[in-house]
């Protein structure tokens, strides 16, 4: 498989009045044409400023320390505005967490569609556009699924629910037929039937256009259904990186386990839930060692004073922690075979 | 256990669009809530979840219907008002965003000692800031952040002190609208964990609303499940999830996320219509 994106070493940094927040630190990862890499993690560990930073839209007081963004085989990391510009839409697009601040609420739903199209396709403001465009609307509409397209073509924003306002979203970012769609928590603000829907659909436009997908999430439990690979991030650095079937069957890093012992699912017939003890550190000083020590219930001396490297554990799998080293004590880890025997009842 | 608290009749709620349409939110919904116990309301978005629990606080009027807290029927505004005080002190709600539900620009201690100011509650712990200490403490957080402004904390840090504002008049009945929606799993499971702490504690009546069933399994000691404003099911957890009745149930039963990727791609699932069924 080829890759489509990569990213190397990248470091980003909010300057800020209180110091310097070290918001993503060092990572590396390559997305493969054709799949979905999902990238979770706690609130605050860098997901969204990884995905803004690739579409190069954070704020001016950001700045990309170090690292290179290559998308294609080209380089993208000092691209100007104008040359970013053009790769936004038909290169990568993005889905944003919630779909009632990112369409206008005055503009009908079909114009929001139409205005996508027309600039992705020239026909901005050129005359006569105006019936290929919204050929082009019905279209997208139809693939994200929308029923009668031409009557909702004039709805607004307020008359849809929010699984069609994500929907009308997802068609804006289908416009220009991106290779890259990066999906910042497509699906936090939904309800669980509507939540898998929408995670089917992307599934299926992912399959139909042959696109790769960044799947922001929160939640390990949601993304099990689509994810092709799954990179867990924490305190902007990414622990643990490994196929679907790898990181949820043979986890090995203690955040990966903390995150899926937290799960519902793993806590049933006990009479309390698992919570990771403690709060993510800051970033403005990180801390020296791993960042997760003073929450890891195995940590080892070690991880108070040295930053772990990623060890290698199969060709795709790898995990940042001293744990893989040689000489440390072998764990058994908590969730192993638990997955297997959850919930057979559904 | 055995005491009823609360006792909903054929609450009906319409929202007028306007002079001939209007919209039924919540539908002929009966149930009780026993003393001590923890009710779980599930359902989709617009499922009339979050209306139903309006009408119960006295937020909103509903259209038709009684609902009798202690045999007091709270919607018929004579009875409200000889009663008011001790409705208004014995019921509380949590919110689903703590963003918009608390005060920005209010101290934490403001917030959790507001409810004691406007009742004249006669603080047994002396002061109220002593008063919001000990609730602050009794949610799992220290006293350093009494001073602190809402900004300054994260959004489980929030939700907590908003769930110590509601427990600082020492309720009855608790309703909490989507506590944990807007919060990451692993704060979701400590909040899940504080509520069944707290109940244990308190024996409070709970009234848990969500759409995240796996988190209602864990908690609830009974679950309805509302779809297009009506009450579809009502069972005890267990019977209710292994044993679903309603095919809307069973639907949303498919629809919880297993943590098991090669299972969760070959399982089929379910979308209910209820024009068709």
């Amino acid at each position: 498989m080829k890759d489509l994106l990569e990213v190397r070493n990248l470091s980003i940094s909010f300057d800020t009045r209180r110091g310097e927040i070290q918001a993503v630190r060092d990572v590396s990862f390559n997305l493969h044409s054709g799949e979905i890499l999902a990238l979770v993690g706690e609130s605050g560990c860098g997901k969204s400023v990884l995905c803004k930073s690739i579409m190069k839209l954070l704020h001016g007081n950001s700045r990309i320390k170090s690292g290179n963004i290559i998308v294609d085989g080209e380089d993208i990391t000092g691209y100007c505005e104008r040359d970013m510009q053009k790769l936004r839409g038909n290169v990568f697009s993005m889905i944003f967490q919630d779909p009632m601040t990112v369409l206008n609420p005055t503009i009908t739903v079909g114009k929001q569609i139409g205005e996508a199209v027309s600039i992705q396709t020239g026909l901005y403001g050129k005359r006569r556009a105006s019936v290929k465009v919204h050929e082009r609307v019905i279209e997208l509409m139809k693939q994200v699924k929308i029923d009668h397209p031409e009557e909702r073509y004039f709805s607004y924003p307020h008359e849809l629910s929010g699984g069609m306002r994500q929907r009308i979203v997802m068609a804006i970012a289908l416009a220009g037929n991106p290779k890259i769609l990066l999906a910042d928590e497509p699906t936090t603000a939904l309800d669980v039937t509507i939540q898998s829907q929408i995670l089917e659909l992307l599934k299926e436009i992912q399959k139909n256009n042959k696109m790769s997908v960044i799947l922001v999430s929160h939640d390990l439990g949601a993304v099990a259904s689509v994810a092709d690979r799954v990179a867990v991030m924490y305190a902007g650095k990414i622990v643990e990186i490994g196929t679907a079937e790898e990181v949820y069957y043979d986890p090995r890093h203690p955040y990966t386990w903390g995150l899926l012992r937290s799960l519902p699912a793993f806590s049933k017939g006990r009479d309390e839930l698992y919570t990771i003890p403690g709060m993510p550190p800051t970033l403005i000083n990180p801390p020296m060692g791993d960042a997760f020590a003073c929450r890891n219930e195995y940590a080892l001396e070690i991880d108070y004073k040295e930053m772990p490297p990623m060890f290698r554990i199969t060709d795709t799998h790898y995990a940042a922690t001293w744990l893989l080293h040689e000489q440390a004590p072998k764990i058994v880890s908590p969730v192993g075979g638990m997955v297997s025997d959850v919930r057979n009842s559904y | 256990m055995s005491e009823i608290l609360i006792d909903v009749q054929n609450v009906t709620h319409h929202f007028k669009l306007n002079r001939k349409t209007a919209i039924c939110a919540v539908d002929q919904v009966s149930f009780q809530i026993k003393k001590g116990e923890i009710l779980g309301l599930v359902g989709e978005s617009g499922a009339g979840k979050s209306t139903l629990a309006r009408c119960i606080m006295n937020l909103y009027q509903p259209t038709a219907g009684r609902i009798l807290y202690k045999g007091i029927d709270t919607c018929d505004r004579r009875q409200f008002k000889e009663h008011k005080k001790m409705l208004q002190t014995k019921r509380q709600l949590i919110f689903q965003d703590s963003t918009s539900s608390i005060n920005q620009r209010m101290k934490a201690v403001d917030i959790i000692a507001e409810p004691l100011r406007i009742n004249h509650v006669h603080t047994p712990r002396g002061s109220a800031r002593a008063e919001a200490e000990f609730q602050l403490h009794y949610v799992g957080m220290d006293a350093g952040c009494l001073d602190k402004y809402p900004p300054e904390l994260s959004g489980g840090e929030r939700q907590r002190i908003a769930i110590a504002r509601a427990l600082s008049m020492e309720p009855e009945l608790l309703v909490a609208d989507e506590p944990i929606a807007s919060l990451d799993v692993s704060i979701q499971a400590q909040i899940i964990n504080l509520f069944k702490h707290l109940q244990k504690e308190h024996g409070f009546t709970f009234l848990f609303i969500s759409h995240d069933l796996a988190m209602v399994e864990y908690l609830c000691d009974r679950v309805g499940v509302m779809y297009q404003g009506r009450l579809v099911e009502l069972a005890p957890t267990r019977d209710l999830f292994s044993n679903p009745q309603h095919p809307y149930t069973r639907t949303l039963l498919s629809a919880i996320p297993l943590p098991d990727p090669k299972r969760e791609r070959n399982r089929r699932k379910g979308v209910y219509d209820a024009q068709k069924s």
